[in-house]
């Protein structure tokens, strides 16, 4: 694992920990994901923590957007905008950022690259929902003279 | 380091009920709090409250040492549900009477939270206060699925109507969150009576003070009362004991927070160099002005969250800046890059600070970062806002050719209808990525497989299957919504307006949405075609459930406004009654005083007008109710 920094592998030591507590907490995170099976929501989470260890593995930024998209589409699928879509992922962080500190309270590192990526995360949401947006504004002209 | 918890309660009648009609639990010896709001005509609400309270507490204390916390507390509360269920079938006046419940099981550090309907528990850490719990009213179930927004909820003329209570039905759903407490957390548990009079910041103020248990639930029942005291008001704040903060959030809201506004002049000068001034967000000002308005209330904002230990400051000073810019059209990027100039200005800043405290810098870059993930999010809040104006009106513009096409092609059936591209999907309508048959096809197969799945023992299959039914035609419909007005009524069929008639059919159109979903994912397929027949579902589902809202609103309707017209009825009556209660007064004074003149003293005292020794009458005051008595509390 030369070239990796030492706040990845103290991700995943912890991602258990951290799917373990979401799961407890879900009814405070999502109110759709509250009425899900442990093991519905335990899958839905394992999937955020892997794509922002592999955001903090790789920084691949391609990659992480990728993920995104399919979030997004998937949550729009239940109904779930992509702001809202957006808060889950910011919440799921937030609650990795706290078990972080738990876990290593002498090392803030891990908790500030859980919160770097949350960054990222958000960032990439507003970049997807921007597109979306230019898009339907220029399809609005042709509409209105479709009238 | 020993983990006590204190727990007090206290409840109040408020200043305009005549009755009290919450119960509380306070059991130290058993780990027990809880909170019921009962409700009901003819005094049934304190009877559902009183009886849901009593039977909460003899089943936990019965099978305490049985059972573990989350099954016990589900258990307790469907025993109490069917006791109040049994009790308002018994007596036909007491017929709908029902209460909320919410109820906390303490053993150890575990807390373990179940509650129905709307009163809430909160949780006090770090200096936030988190709300624990989701509101079990319909307008809450609106918002869940997008049906209307926050602020339309709020104003909403139903929003106090329970989705889910003990009583409606011999079972209940309990929603249980299970909560590992640390020293200086504190749970407030609380009716609407409470957070419906006292404003958020007032309750996070005083449950955050540093006042004792006792005091801080009088104090809050008093703001409740301050703010009107419409309902009964009823609070138990549970006390983890020790210190009241980490360290970690002291520093931060003392040493990190000084450090941060020593610094703002720095944070200025940076922000100028990263060309701040120069973003066509500040195109109409000078660069001072420019400098002092953005990079100033953005230090400004931080200093504040710091300081208070929360993200609102940040949060209004992005969404400010958002909604001024994105609103008049601005582009993502230019806001994008702002975002950026300030984030690159405040790590010049936090350099700076490493240089001097490493461990101080650690903690400010931190809330930094976590402040910038704030930013994002408001942004993104003003972001898919639009985005979903924009959508609203592409679809209204295209109803309305749709509309116009079919009555053209009405007017000449003979013609031969052009039928272009819906413009929303693509902005130059190229060639659809996924042929429309392939959708389709997995529309059906989805179709298929979620019907063949059993559905849970709960959820009404009948149901369960018409709405799969229903969607499956939506989605594979048109857009015009004329199919999902017609499926939401054959849907919705007729029913009574209460929880035993409503809550099959949302948790049928629950249980439908996530096997179809589920069911399309299933499906072997192109993913394009996956996304596009999950988009078609996710808007057939929506549709469903908004045009279900709808008819709920237009069926209460009636009757909502023959309880405007009662409420304004008997305001007039309350003001004919206090008049006339002004006139006998004054006629009594009146009488008195001809008495007093005309009739010498020995005399009156015979006719028993006036008694030796009695105290002149005083009559009160006019001015606003007087706090009254708590009804029950128990400790």
């Amino acid at each position: 694992m030369s070239g990796v920094p030492g706040y990845v592998a103290a991700f995943e030591q912890m991602r258990p920990a951290v799917l373990t507590r979401l799961v407890e907490v879900r009814g405070s995170l999502d109110h759709a994901i509250a009425r899900t099976t442990d093991d519905e929501a335990r899958r839905l989470f394992d999937a955020v923590l892997h794509a922002l260890a592999t955001l903090l593995v790789t920084g691949d930024h391609t990659l992480h957007r990728g993920f995104l998209q399919s979030f997004i589409a998937l949550r729009g699928a239940e109904g779930l905008g992509p702001d809202h879509a957006q808060r889950l992922l910011v919440a799921i962080a937030d609650v990795a950022v706290q078990v972080a500190r738990a876990h290593y309270p002498d090392d803030p590192t891990v908790a500030l690259a859980v919160t770097h990526a949350a960054r990222i995360t958000a960032r990439m949401v507003n970049d997807i929902i921007a597109e979306e947006l230019s898009r339907r504004l220029a399809q609005l002209p042709a509409a209105v003279v479709g009238r | 380091m020993s983990f006590a918890i204190v727990g007090f309660g206290d409840s109040h009648v408020g200043s305009v009920r005549d009755t009290n009609e919450d119960a509380l639990i306070v059991d130290a010896k058993w780990g027990l709090y809880a909170v019921f709001d009962g409700m009901g005509g003819a005094s049934a609400g304190d009877v559902a409250s009183n009886k849901a309270r009593d039977v909460v507490h003899e089943y936990v204390r019965a099978r305490r040492s049985a059972m573990q916390p989350r099954p016990l507390l589900e258990a307790a509360i469907n025993a109490a549900s069917a006791a109040v269920h049994a009790e308002a079938q018994r007596r036909r006046d007491r017929r709908g009477m029902g209460t909320t419940a919410v109820v906390c099981l303490v053993d150890g550090r575990r807390a373990t939270i179940g509650h129905v309907g709307d009163s809430r528990a909160y949780l006090l850490r770090d200096g936030r206060l988190h709300r624990l719990t989701n509101d079990h009213t319909i307008v809450a179930e609106l918002v869940a699925r997008g049906a209307i927004n926050a602020d339309e909820a709020d104003r909403h003329a139903y929003k106090n109507v329970l989705s889910r209570n003990l009583g409606a039905k011999a079972t209940a759903i309990v929603d249980v969150n299970e909560i590992e407490l640390i020293a200086g957390d504190r749970l407030l548990l609380c009716s609407d009576g409470l957070y419906g009079y006292a404003s958020n910041e007032a309750m996070h103020q005083l449950v955050g003070s540093t006042d004792g248990a006792g005091d801080v639930v009088r104090d809050l029942i008093d703001a409740a009362l301050r703010g009107g005291g419409g309902d009964n008001v009823t609070a138990i704040l549970l006390d983890a004991g020790g210190k009241s903060m980490p360290r970690a959030t002291v520093v931060l809201r003392t040493s990190g927070a000084g450090a941060w506004w020593a610094r703002r002049d720095r944070l200025l000068i940076a922000a100028r160099h990263h060309g701040i001034h120069r973003s066509p967000l500040c195109a109409v000002l000078r660069p001072d002005e420019a400098i002092g308005l953005v990079a100033g209330n953005f230090a400004d904002a931080v200093y504040h969250d710091l300081e208070k230990a929360t993200s609102v400051n940040v949060w209004s000073f992005a969404e400010n800046l958002a909604v001024g810019w994105l609103g008049q059209n601005g582009a993502w990027m230019a806001m994008r890059e702002l975002l950026d100039g300030l984030a690159r200005a405040a790590d010049q800043v936090i350099g700076e600070l490493r240089s001097e405290d490493r461990g101080l810098a650690a903690l400010v870059e931190s809330a930094i970062a976590r402040a910038l993930v704030t930013a994002e999010t408001a942004v993104g809040g003003v972001l898919a806002e639009r985005l979903k104006l924009a959508e609203a009106e592409l679809v209204r513009l295209e109803s309305d050719r749709s509309r116009r096409q079919r009555s053209e092609a009405a007017a000449s059936p003979q013609r031969f209808l052009d039928q272009p591209t819906v413009p929303f999907m693509r902005a130059v309508a190229p060639p659809p990525e996924v042929p429309a048959p392939d959708v389709q096809l997995l529309l059906e197969a989805a179709r298929r497989r979620a019907l063949a799945r059993p559905a849970a023992a709960t959820t009404d299959r009948t149901l369960y299957t018409r709405a799969i039914d229903h969607a499956h035609q939506v989605a594979s419909a048109s857009s015009d919504g004329g199919d999902a007005a017609l499926a939401a009524r054959e849907l919705f069929d007729v029913r009574a307006l209460d929880e035993a008639g409503l809550a099959p059919l949302y948790d049928a159109l629950d249980a439908a949405r996530l096997a179809h979903v589920d069911a399309v994912r299933a499906v072997p397929g192109a993913p394009g075609g996956r996304v596009a027949a999950l988009r078609r579902l996710a808007a057939a589902y929506q549709r469903l459930s908004g045009t279900i809202a709808s008819l709920i609103v237009e069926s209460v309707a009636p009757t909502a406004e023959q309880l405007r017209e009662a409420a304004a009825q008997t305001t007039r009556l309350g003001e004919r009654v206090s008049k006339n209660e002004r006139r006998i007064a004054d006629l009594e004074r009146k009488f008195a005083t001809i008495i007093d003149d005309e009739l010498p003293g020995g005399l009156r005292y015979e006719l028993g007008i006036e008694r030796p020794g009695a105290r002149p009458r005083i009559e009160p005051p006019a001015g606003p109710p007087r706090r009254r008595p708590s009804k029950e509390t128990m400790r």
